[in-house]
């Protein structure tokens, strides 16, 4: 009886593994192909192949890229964009969050009604325009940092989780004779590292992929991160369809050029997930309060 | 020790100040993608408030805002800009904005008053420049144009007609190619099956068939389209439908019906013959099955693999689309050169004879507007007027069109013939070409082109007599800017259905009712009340 039972549940097992293998190979295919095509010659490429395993090799694509200094600088600015901003957000939001925490604070109630009301409505792109023109931040990274610097949405979640710790936390702390500056840093965060590195990665990722903001605030090209310049690469005008003439002499980049790109553009900021990963698998809260 | 309520007070303080610096932030999250024009009801009040710093700025500085279609803008250092600031005797402060982002830049920049000296407005009929124009937030240059130097001359009629709202000019198109659409096809494959060059719909179905049935990439699979098409993804129009219409004796997009009045082509018997056309070959497997699920560059993919070799469109796209092919057919033959591939007719031609009409793009891509917020006194208009106008004098349009003489192309029998360093002039010179007004069609010293690149500049000189114009060209419905092109997928999306077999005809002439009650016959009443 148990053997049959364990024979099931292993059949079971087996048949859990392949289902979510072919589910997370469908995720990681795309990103394969792409890698492994912009490896390939471009000749071979346009023989429109769906290819995994390269038959040739060729950093043709790699060479074309990095010719110039674009694709570098932009990679830098990203880089610096994407580790500022993302300090300043886990910063800023933790600042407010912890405060809107405590309970007693006078005028919370309204202060979480005016943030969850942003999350509602927004000024919408020509006012977010007129603000950073007439602070004078055009052409500064300040306008991609400063005006996204809290997400209201990562804040409530942020002061959900500074609630749901145990009070006995600050207020042992408070009798030892600390100030709520250092009860903040020197006692919840190390307990919210779990948290901080997922919203690392969550602040981290939207910086490394916006571009709009770039687009319209930055006049100055030499200061473009690398997804407007992936943009341009990959975005080439079609004469198909009768709607809108098209420029004329558009020079199309190569496929393989264009899969380079993306592979530039993306496998940096998927890098930084394994230096996250040992927070998430961290128990919460281990040894934090004495039973 | 800190009196803790000291420090929660402070703490506090400093939280409401970040918070009001977040609300006043607008804490609009800046990386929404904009769809489309907004209907933003700007109603272009033009502000008082002058910057003064406008005003101590040298008269021959000027920003100008232009979009770049490479990777890359050329830096400041870069010869052209300092060769450019000599022929028009100004400073020139050049903001290249990517294309693909370049309407929505200009609509914010429109709407929140900022705008530099000159820029180029691509949406011209766009909703925000229209209402921007109407309500005289840019200069009326009709009366000043025929006073410019080079422009008076250059600009032809057809172009500058099809540019004007409400009879004014309120901006400098730059001129381009009318007919630009061709029947594009491979020539060795025509010759293999012994078949003449199509350009009628006819001869099309004829070369698509053989094409499709008679392997001629001659690798004994059935794998090749007969006739490639694709669906244009902002509206669902079909590759080469219109023209199809017009071989069939339509209109191009718009046309007079017999009562005079102005209709969309599918209100014409000739839209009914192309999907027929079209319908048949689908039916016979000759057109690509997933036609509705493929897009701009997928078809240049398809055509290089060798799966397809005939198709309608822009023929210049010929040049430079098939370089991976080019490459593939030099490993066995170093000598091969694109025109032993490719070929392009005029076309599609009416199949009873008759008259030769092509259809015709509106012979501009955008053009350079003033701004009133900017340039504030007519005498600063006219320094930036003239410094337009120099972008077309023969120097500039040398400049801008070839680049630097020694750098970028030397001359041979009084002909610009480009250096090999191709590469250096996508990055230093093609950016600037988006200056030019009337030089990229009229350069002052011809080029020497490769044999293809001559064929393509000889079909347009030949061809822009028989340009069959959208007759709403100059025209503007406000419902059309709003959701033209909404309204368009209606009709688009039944067209595409009845060609797929999934509908029939009744249910087809349904969503051009479908259409009209949406607001069609509001777009029909505005473009007829401005004839």
């Amino acid at each position: 009886m148990a053997l049959i039972r364990s024979l099931v549940s292993r059949l079971f097992d087996i048949f859990n593994y392949i289902l979510l293998g072919t589910i997370s190979l469908t995720a990681v295919l795309p990103f394969v192909y792409v890698i492994v095509a912009s490896f390939t010659p471009p000749e071979i490429l346009a023989k429109n192949q769906f290819i995994l395993i390269p038959k040739e090799i060729s950093f043709e694509a790699y060479e074309y890229i990095f010719s110039t200094s674009t694709i570098t600088r932009a990679l830098l600015v990203s880089i610096s964009i994407t580790i500022i901003g993302t300090f300043f957000n886990i910063i800023m939001t933790v600042l407010m969050a912890y405060p809107l925490a405590y309970k007693p604070l006078k005028g919370r109630k309204i202060l979480l009604f005016m943030i969850t009301f942003t999350m509602m409505f927004s000024g919408g792109i020509i006012p977010s325009y007129m603000v950073i023109q007439k602070l004078g931040l055009m052409n500064s990274y300040a306008a991609l940092i400063l005006p996204s610097s809290i997400s209201a949405f990562n804040l409530i979640i942020f002061k959900n989780f500074f609630q749901g710790l145990p009070n006995e936390l600050s207020e042992s702390a408070k009798i030892d004779g600390c100030n709520d500056l250092f009860i903040l840093f020197r006692i919840i965060l190390p307990i919210s590292l779990p948290l901080i590195a997922t919203f690392v990665i969550m602040y981290g990722v939207a910086h490394w992929n916006s571009w709009f903001g770039a687009v319209l605030y930055m006049n100055d090209s030499k200061k473009w991160p690398i997804q407007v310049v992936l943009r341009q690469i990959i975005t080439s005008a079609s004469g198909i369809g009768d709607s809108e003439s098209t420029e004329m002499g558009i020079i199309v980049p190569p496929q393989s050029v264009r899969m380079c790109t993306i592979t530039i553009a993306t496998v940096p900021i998927l890098c930084i997930y394994p230096f996250l990963q040992k927070y998430f698998t961290k128990g919460l809260m281990i040894g934090s309060v004495k039973g | 020790m800190f009196r803790t309520k000291g420090v929660k007070r402070f703490l506090s303080i400093l939280c409401t100040t970040i918070l009001l610096v977040i609300i006043l932030a607008g804490c609009g999250s800046t990386d929404e993608q904009v769809l489309g024009t907004s209907d933003q009801k700007d109603n272009g009040t033009v502000t008082e408030t002058k910057t003064s710093e406008k005003e101590n700025v040298a008269p021959e500085k000027a920003s100008i805002m232009i979009p770049l279609y490479s990777a890359e803008a050329p830096p400041k250092d870069s010869p052209i800009y300092g060769m450019i600031n000599e022929i028009t005797k100004a400073e020139l402060d050049i903001q290249f904005i990517p294309s693909d982002s370049y309407n929505e830049k200009i609509n914010v920049a429109i709407a929140s008053n900022e705008l530099p000296d000159t820029f180029v407005i691509t949406d011209f009929k766009g909703s925000t420049f229209v209402n921007a124009a109407r309500s005289g937030m840019f200069w009326d240059m009709t009366d000043y144009l025929p006073h410019t130097q080079y422009l008076s001359k250059n600009y032809d009629e057809v172009t500058l007609y099809n540019a004007s709202l409400d009879g004014r000019h309120y901006m400098l198109p730059r001129s381009r190619v009318l007919v630009r659409n061709s029947v594009n096809y491979r020539v060795d494959w025509l010759e293999k099956l012994g078949l003449e060059a199509p350009s009628t719909p006819d001869e099309i179905y004829e070369v698509a068939k053989a094409f499709a049935e008679q392997d001629p990439d001659e690798n004994g699979i059935d794998d090749t389209i007969g006739f490639i098409t694709g669906v244009s993804p902002s509206n669902s129009s079909i590759g080469g439908l219109s023209n199809i219409v017009v071989a069939y004796g339509g209109p191009f997009v718009w046309g007079e019906d017999d009562n005079g009045e102005l209709k969309p082509n599918f209100f014409f018997p000739a839209y009914k013959d192309a999907l027929e056309w079209y319908k048949k070959l689908y039916d016979e497997g000759l057109l690509n099955k997933d036609f509705a699920a493929v897009s701009g560059n997928r078809i240049y993919e398809i055509m290089n693999a060798e799966q397809a070799g005939l198709n309608i469109a822009n023929c210049d796209e010929l040049v430079n689309r098939f370089d991976p092919l080019l490459k593939l057919k030099a490993k066995d033959n170093p000598d091969i050169k694109l025109e032993d591939i490719f070929g392009f007719t005029a076309g599609p031609l009416s199949n009873n004879g008759g008259e030769i009409k092509l259809p015709a793009g509106r012979g501009f891509w955008g053009g350079f507007a003033f701004p009133k917020t900017t340039l504030e006194t007519e005498d600063r208009m006219l320094e930036v007027l003239n410094i337009v106008d120099m972008f077309d004098s023969p120097e500039a349009k040398d400049l801008l069109r070839w680049g630097v003489e020694g750098i970028h192309y030397e001359r041979v029998d009084g002909k610009a013939k480009q250096t090999d360093d191709i590469p250096l002039y996508t990055k230093e010179v093609d950016p600037f070409a988006q200056l030019l007004v009337t030089g990229r069609l009229t350069p002052n010293t011809p080029g020497i082109l490769p044999f293809m690149s001559e064929k393509v500049e000889i079909y347009y000189a030949d061809n822009a007599k028989h340009a069959l114009s959208d007759l709403t060209g100059p025209l503007i419905s406000d419902t059309a800017a709003q959701k033209g092109a909404q309204l368009e997928k209606i009709v688009n999306d039944a067209s595409i259905k009845y060609i797929m077999g999934i509908i029939d005809l009744t249910e087809w002439e349904k969503s051009i009712e479908e259409w009209q009650k949406q607001g069609g016959d509001d777009i029909i009443r505005e473009y007829n009340s401005q004839k």
